[in-house]
């Protein structure tokens, strides 16, 4: 009875494990050993890059991973939708040392999406976890790459507190080429600038 | 035996799960958002009744995308349903023909459109259901907010001009003006120019210059409070004038009844976008200081603090007043008069941008703001035959719809929602208590259940508690219920085809084909090529407008 009840135990590890493994990669495209980009006809792309602005007010070596965001879909001519959250995996791949930044992506049926939070990590995995308000609107037009802008997470000390802020700058000239050069499938591929509003 | 059986259900169970697991994620990418999508395409055919819910953002990036033949033919799709949201379906429509230079097509959908936005009886059971608690707005028909019925009226009168309709078109107007006029802040009342001077220009056709000069005063008012000088000392005396409202209101429950009638006096001023007279505030103050003297019970400490607050605003409401006539000065109207002028037989418009975007905000989605996206187009230089130039100086600017959605003010249907969202959140909560105060019962009930089997009683007690904590389990379901039914989630509906901005420049061109170049730049003046528009025009005897939309 023993065993059973232990390889009952196991068998859940390995469901879990799975539901990690693939499930949490669902709006994530940016991999480095992932050569092509597959999007349906109705889907297309958003780029992000994000980078932790006044260091110099906290420790220097904090840089902010985005772990995941939460997105709203505004629709009109639907009813009221719910905030989902999205997972973004594989966090160390896309933080760039030398440039201090982090990249990200998001494959997303077409329309207009509510940015309403990011949730990220300061310096390492296990450090704390903050939700960063931005409530900024981006549009997803099929088949096309769109630049979104860079995500600057900010933060400032209020009543003893210390408050996240987000401010979105367009850095289009300068991560149009970290993100063709750096993952193969968005090598050849044109990347349009729409930011987020 | 019975341990294999059951090791190859959990395994099989396991499995199971593991492939569900597996084909979930992959629809993940884009089941998120459009799970109804893959159902409506199995369930139904291309030809059955269309879904806007699903087409019409198809229909809105088509447009944005250049395709019109696609945008309009959903969106006249849905038109043909007739449906509550029968308003905006044309309104789309309209936009889609005027952009691809259908003005036919355009005038008929807007006409479409008009009837229904100013006919208050239609769709009104509709409405009395969107208001009760358990309905939710958008279930009522779409006939816009006041910016967006004022657009309507504007494209209706436009596009009669230019069928040399001059009487319908003055009739289309006067609606415009009408729509304009039902806003909350009085300094915003009636701040669409362009209205006015297309009023002023049809009484100046149909030989009415008495009209004409009433409409060109108006015309230059509303320019000079909706001028972007203007616009951020407007903004501070509105919330001065509607604070100042407030307080006298405050004032008013705090005094006694015999000088009630001043703070009503006072409510009218902020709405009509007035100082209230310093005359009736000085008669205030000597009334109140006779009746002192007559041994009137003396002003509490509340009242002298909200007098002292009402001499502030309105000194400080005064300033802004001289600010904006200050500002008024150096605010050229001389386009005005070139609008207006019927020797200018073009009315050239070039539309840029989108229009505001509404959407819900709040835990509930119960407050609906607007936001717009920025767009590059910010100048349109029109090269005629090769020859004269029209620029920036020779527009006429400052008609941007965010503007004036964005300065309507409050709605009854606001506080309607609010309310809504406060049941909602409210009995939520309540449920919540009632169901721990259950489960706390239960348990009890439980433990006395046990000690009753100890002690071999009979355990009323706990059959007692046991029905007390049903009984507030159904109330809390109840709570429960009622909280899931409340809908406080604001309407969105908006004609989102609408333009950000629209420039008018009038012109004198004789008549016959005319080639006509657009050349588009942005706020730095940096050319944006791909923008650029090249076509002819045949200008007829009479008035003649022309539409250009600028799509990004």
């Amino acid at each position: 009875m023993k065993l059973i009840i232990k390889q009952i135990q196991f068998m859940i590890l390995i469901v879990i494990l799975s539901l990690f493994t693939f499930g949490c990669a669902s709006p994530y495209l940016l991999r480095k050993q992932k050569p092509t980009l597959k999007l349906q006809p109705n889907e297309g792309v958003v780029l992000f890059s994000c980078k932790f602005l006044n260091k110099d007010n906290l420790d220097k070596k904090n840089i902010f991973t985005v772990t995941g965001l939460t997105l709203q879909e505004v629709n009109q001519y639907k009813a009221y939708g719910e905030k989902k959250f999205f997972l973004i995996p594989s966090l160390g791949e896309n933080y760039i040392k030398q440039d201090d930044l982090f990249l990200f992506s998001l494959k997303l049926p077409r329309g207009t999406y509510k940015m309403t939070s990011l949730n990220g990590l300061l310096r390492s995995f296990f450090s704390t976890q903050y939700f960063v308000a931005a409530n900024k609107l981006f549009d997803v037009i099929p088949g096309r790459i769109s630049y979104a802008g860079r995500v600057g997470i900010g933060f400032f000390v209020s009543g003893g507190l210390q408050i996240y802020e987000t401010q979105i700058d367009d850095k289009f000239e300068e991560d149009q080429g970290r993100f063709n050069n750096g993952y193969p499938a968005l090598q050849n591929r044109t990347i349009v600038k729409d930011l987020i509003y | 035996m019975g341990k294999s059986v059951l090791k190859k259900l959990v395994s099989s169970f396991l499995i199971a799960a593991f492939l569900s697991s597996q084909i979930t994620p992959v629809l993940a990418q884009t089941s998120n958002f459009s799970g109804s999508q893959s159902k409506s395409v199995k369930s139904k055919p291309a030809e059955s009744k269309p879904i806007p819910s699903i087409q019409a953002i198809d229909g809105e990036v088509a447009f944005y995308l250049g395709d019109f033949a696609k945008a309009g033919s959903l969106f006249a799709a849905f038109a043909k349903t007739k449906d509550k949201d029968f308003a905006l379906w044309n309104n789309q429509r309209g936009s889609i023909y005027l952009a691809a230079g259908d003005y036919k097509q355009a005038l008929s959908a807007f006409l479409d459109a008009y009837y229904l936005m100013n006919d208050t009886s239609a769709f009104s059971r509709l409405e009395s259901h969107a208001v009760s608690l358990i309905g939710e707005e958008r279930e009522k028909a779409y006939k816009g907010d006041p910016y967006e019925r004022v657009y309507n009226s504007l494209y209706v009168a436009l596009l009669l001009e230019q069928e040399h309709d001059y009487d319908n078109a003055l009739a289309a107007v006067k609606t415009g003006i009408l729509c304009d006029s039902d806003v909350e802040g009085g300094l915003y009342k009636s701040d669409v120019t362009l209205l006015y001077l297309l009023a002023a220009r049809l009484e100046a056709l149909r030989n009415n210059p008495s009209m004409n000069d009433g409409y060109f005063q108006k015309a230059q008012e509303a320019y000079l409070v909706s001028c972007p000088k203007n616009r951020g000392v407007v903004s501070d005396e509105q919330g001065k004038l509607n604070l100042l409202s407030q307080k006298h209101k405050e004032l008013e429950k705090l005094s006694p009844k015999k000088i009630s009638r001043e703070p009503e006096k006072a409510e009218v001023n902020a709405k009509e976008g007035m100082i209230a007279s310093k005359a009736s505030v000085n008669n205030f103050a000597t009334r109140t200081k006779a009746e002192g003297e007559e041994g009137a019970p003396k002003k509490s400490k509340k009242v002298l603090e909200l007098e002292a607050e009402i001499q502030k605003l309105e000194t400080a409401i005064a300033t802004l007043t001289g600010v904006r006539t200050e500002n008024n000065k150096q605010i050229s109207t001389e386009i005005l008069k070139q609008v207006v002028d019927t020797n200018n037989n073009v009315l050239f418009i070039v539309e840029l941008g989108r229009g505001p975007i509404k959407y819900p905000i709040g835990q509930y989605g119960q407050i609906a703001i607007f936001t717009s996206k920025p767009f590059t187009a910010k100048n349109v230089v029109i090269a005629l035959d090769n020859k004269d130039t029209f620029d920036q100086s020779k527009a006429m600017l400052y008609n941007d719809s965010l503007y004036q959605a964005s300065t309507r003010g409050g709605r009854a249907m606001d506080g309607i929602l609010k309310g809504k969202a406060e049941f909602k959140q409210t009995t939520a909560e309540i449920s919540y208590q009632l169901s721990q105060m259950s489960q706390q019962m239960s348990n009890q009930a439980n433990q006395l259940q046990q000690q009753a089997a100890y002690a071999g009683t009979s355990g009323s007690a706990a059959a007692g508690a046991s029905y007390a904590a049903a009984g507030i389990a159904l109330i809390s379901l109840a709570f429960a219920i009622g909280s899931a039914m409340a809908n406080p989630a604001a309407d969105v509906r908006h004609w989102s085809l609408l333009p950000a901005e629209v420039h008018v420049i009038p012109m004198k061109l004789s008549i016959g084909q005319h080639r006509i170049q657009i050349q588009v730049s942005d706020a730095s003046s940096n050319l944006i090529p791909e923008l650029n528009k090249e076509f002819d025009v045949n200008i007829q005897e009479g008035d003649n407008i022309i539409i250009k939309r600028i799509i990004e």
